[in-house]
């Protein structure tokens, strides 16, 4: 495999720390049956998807939340795990869109300089999942309620932007 | 054994001596008819005491031993004629016959000594003796055999099912008991069989896992930290038997509070109208669950569907352009750089034409600038390489990472989402058209339910019967608070059971090394075996159900079908404790309403009567015998009665006070009959309160 593919795919995002509790509340973490996940009040059936979801909320609302060096954050899965493929490959070619991914340059780079495309990359995922994590967090605190609302997620999604 | 008669002697009121007191038995319905009083109860009691030294004690209402009923076993006519210092002796002679021909004569003695006018020294038992025909005459049999033939005659088992008074019956059936039923089918089947079964593979598994557990136990390094946790599973195990104990308990007081609602519709004014509005309710709670089951496969695939159905690419197009304006750069410039490569020489391809190259090569020299060009220099070579030019690529690319096959990959697969992405609004607009759909049709029920509440309520508070009423809302209370102590119990349990497997991989991980294998296989086989006979036995106590709801339709049919204002039919229900219990449902399944005392009289008999009929043939072996069984039924279902009884048992003998006003001939024609007796109380000096004169007429009905 071409090593610019494996890097792209061994990227392993990471989410703040302030939004574990997020996460863990609205994705089914450890698997478990998929049809089981919305009668046990789990939105998402893993936190894989709940990220996509939040990455896509970020990207609709141009808003990047980026993650710093010192910043306390959560991993979970390497996106080459992520499903589905589709989705994913979706995902990368809206972040290699939005960020400074230098496409031709990548060509003729050497490792090193791989690894700060690749990096590239990466912050820009995570800014913007961490950007939609964020807008789904406050709106959840401002009107708690609307954890009870079974279409949250999908208002949130249809929203005009 | 099939009885061939009963004869007494100075039992209860059968004064006098055994040929006077004489029944002789055939096969088929035998019947004695006689009004109250007229000794039906004590002939039936005659039965009884020969068998199992027991008598019904009329005012405490239970059977009780000899030594406790002394002296009132003796006739009073007889007491009365005997002479102080003299003997009265109370006999009952049974005598039944095997399938095998073999003949058997049981005999119970019983004497008392009159002391004074009033007092009796009695016997502190009565004596047993049991005969067997011999070619021509009676053997003594040893006591040893006694039980054994006692036993022959009527199964101790079958004995509830099979000798019986009319007001028996509810006991033996009472479903407000909601194991009665389980408990016959225990009983008279070979059930219990299976119940072996499962608790023999229950003390293997507990046999195989404790091993198991000992043999993990050794191999624990943390010892204190594993007998914590044994400690915390064992008290776990405990508190999961005990809350489905808490909880099974809790769904039998569910369902008697549900019973007890039901009943006492049918006492309160309105019956009818509360009838159809609790059915309309029940049809409509059916309605709601279906569509909140849609409705929750609907919010749940919805969820599913942003996925699978790429509704999250909502609005990413403008995104993809973005990256296509990039890739397109990206492709024009990765292909210009490998164009440029592949045309880096000066020359066309074939100019000069080769053959001039060939001539060149071997003069050793250019034959455009003149310049030399020796073998093996770079002049030579760089000739030699414009024969090679368009024949040969080369295998070093100009690039350090070939991204184009990526690229061209993520470009050409997300291009394809544009049509799909155009269509997500629709398609999720259909969805919500589903759920709107299915919202209103869950309001427009809940309001209709809540007007049948509404009207429901004001019924109830109209009504005058304030006890009736406040019952039916204490039971109403019990209801709810017995299903959410389920509903709760069952999260508790859920939460214990994740807790025990919590402590076992606890345990698991405490365990260094590997313990044998045979005792995990044990383990496995073990709990496999014990899940096979759970298994088993509850398909075949649930087939027995379906047989004994056969059985006792065709009874029951039998029995009704004289009284043309029954069409239901019996449906054994299954109840949420896993009990069974009786309904009458008419064709479509629904119940019926409020069944009258004489129906469900006559549920229980079919229902008794299949057990005994369906199972090992007990009709075909034992002698049915029953004090006055219709006396809590319909004249119109005694006639089915008798007709059922004669055409299912071999031999049935019935006490009763119907057809005393009958020609009895027409009987005959009716049912299979055996022996027909009429018996009545004799006072030849004319005072019915005399008991002393009391003693009994046996007539046979020559048929």
């Amino acid at each position: 495999m071409n090593l610019v593919q494996e890097r792209i795919y061994k990227i392993n995002p990471a989410y703040l720390k302030d939004f574990d509790e997020l996460v863990k509340v609205h994705s089914q973490f450890g698997g478990g049956g998929t049809d089981e996940k919305f009668s046990r009040g789990k939105s998402f059936s893993n936190a894989y998807e709940f990220y996509i979801y939040a990455f896509f909320i970020g990207l609709y609302r141009d808003e990047k939340k980026e993650i710093l060096d010192d910043d306390n954050t959560k991993t979970f899965w390497e996106i080459e795990n992520w499903k589905p493929r589709e989705l994913t490959d979706y995902l990368i070619v809206c972040a290699i869109a939005e960020s400074d991914f230098d496409m031709i340059m990548l060509e003729q780079m050497g490792e090193e300089d791989i690894k700060v495309q690749i990096k590239l990359l990466k912050n820009t995922i995570e800014g913007f999942a961490n950007a939609g994590l964020s807008y789904i967090n406050n709106k959840l605190n401002k009107e708690p309620d609307l954890i009870d609302d079974d279409m949250f997620f999908i208002n949130l999604l249809s929203d005009d932007y | 054994m099939i009885i061939d008669s009963i004869s007494m002697k100075n039992f209860q009121c059968y004064y006098g001596e055994h040929e006077n007191n004489n029944f002789k038995f055939n096969k088929g319905l035998n019947l004695v008819i006689g009004d109250n009083g007229g000794g039906k109860s004590k002939l039936y009691d005659a039965f009884y005491w020969v068998l199992y030294d027991q008598v019904f004690h009329s005012d405490r209402r239970e059977f009780v031993k000899t030594k406790i009923y002394q002296e009132n076993l003796l006739s009073d006519k007889a007491k009365n004629e005997c002479s102080i210092g003299g003997n009265v002796d109370v006999e009952v002679i049974l005598i039944a016959s095997t399938a095998q021909d073999k003949l058997y004569k049981i005999s119970r003695i019983y004497s008392a000594k009159k002391t004074n006018d009033r007092e009796w020294e009695c016997a502190t038992s009565s004596k047993l003796i049991v005969d067997e025909m011999k070619s021509t005459r009676w053997s003594t049999v040893s006591r040893e055999k006694h039980d054994s033939i006692l036993a022959r005659v009527i199964p101790n088992h079958l004995k509830p099912y099979m000798w019986f008074q009319g007001e028996q019956v509810d006991g033996l059936m009472d479903f407000r008991d909601k194991s009665t039923l389980e408990k016959a089918i225990n009983l008279l089947s070979n059930i219990h069989v299976y119940d072996d079964l499962i608790s023999i593979t229950k003390n293997g598994f507990d046999k195989a896992n404790k091993s198991l557990i000992t043999a993990q136990a050794r191999l624990v390094k943390d010892k204190d930290k594993a007998e914590k946790l044994t400690a915390s599973l064992e008290k776990n195990k405990k508190d999961i038997g005990a809350k489905k104990e808490a909880i099974e308990k809790n769904r039998e007081d569910y369902e008697i509070a549900k019973d007890k609602i039901d009943e006492l519709i049918g006492q309160i004014e309105d019956a009818k109208q509360k009838e159809s509005l609790k059915a309309e309710n029940n049809e409509l709670q059916l309605k709601l669950d279906e569509e909140n089951k849609q409705l929750k496969n609907i919010y749940n695939s919805l969820h599913k569907k942003m996925f699978s159905d790429f509704w999250i690419l909502k609005n990413s197009q403008k995104h993809f352009d973005k990256f296509a304006d990039k890739y397109t750069r990206y492709i024009s410039t990765h292909n210009k750089l490998t164009a440029a490569e592949n045309h880096k020489d000066v020359l066309p391809v074939n100019v000069p034409q080769p053959v001039y190259v060939e001539q060149m090569l071997d003069v050793e020299k250019c034959l455009v600038c003149g310049r030399d060009a020796k073998n093996g220099t770079d002049e030579y070579n760089h000739i030699k390489k414009l024969l090679e030019r368009g024949t040969k690529k080369t295998d070093v690319s100009i690039f350090k990472n070939d991204c184009s096959s990526i690229f061209s990959k993520l470009y050409n697969d997300c291009l394809g989402f544009k049509q799909l992405i155009i269509s997500t609004n629709e398609r999720i607009e259909n969805e919500f058209n589903k759920i709107e759909e299915l919202k209103n049709n869950i309001i427009k029920y809940n309001k209709r339910k809540k007007e049948i509440s509404d009207n429901f309520e004001d019924l109830i508070d109209d009504n005058k019967s304030n006890n009736i009423v406040n019952s039916f809302r204490t039971h109403e209370m019990n209801r709810d608070k017995y299903q959410s102590l389920v509903t709760s119990g069952e999260a508790d349990l859920i939460r214990l059971e994740k807790n025990q497997s919590g402590y076992e991989n606890e345990f698991a991980k405490l365990v260094k090394g590997e313990v044998k294998s045979e005792l995990e296989l044990a383990n496995t086989i073990f709990n496999n075996l014990h899940e096979i006979a759970k298994c088993t036995r509850n398909e075949v106590f649930n087939k027995l159900i379906e047989e004994l709801e056969e059985n006792a339709n065709d009874l029951f049919g039998t029995m009704t079908e004289k009284n043309m204002s029954i069409t239901g039919k019996i449906k054994l229900k299954k109840i949420s404790n896993g009990h069974y219990i009786p309904e009458i449902v008419d064709k479509n399944g629904h119940i019926l309403p409020s069944p009258n005392d004489s129906n469900i009289i006559l549920v229980k008999l079919a229902l008794i009567m299949s057990i005994i009929n369906s199972r090992g043939k007990w009709s075909e072996n034992y002698s049915l015998i029953l004090d006055a069984p219709t006396s809590k039924m319909a004249e119109k279902y005694t006639l089915g009665f008798y007709e059922t009884l004669g055409k299912t048992f071999k031999q049935s003998i019935v006490t009763t006070y119907d057809f005393i006003d009958s020609d009895l001939n027409n009987l005959k024609e009716q049912f299979n009959l055996g022996s027909v007796y009429i018996i009545k109380s004799l006072y030849p000096n004319g005072d019915r309160t005399d008991r002393t004169d009391l003693s009994i007429e046996i007539n046979k009905v020559e048929l």
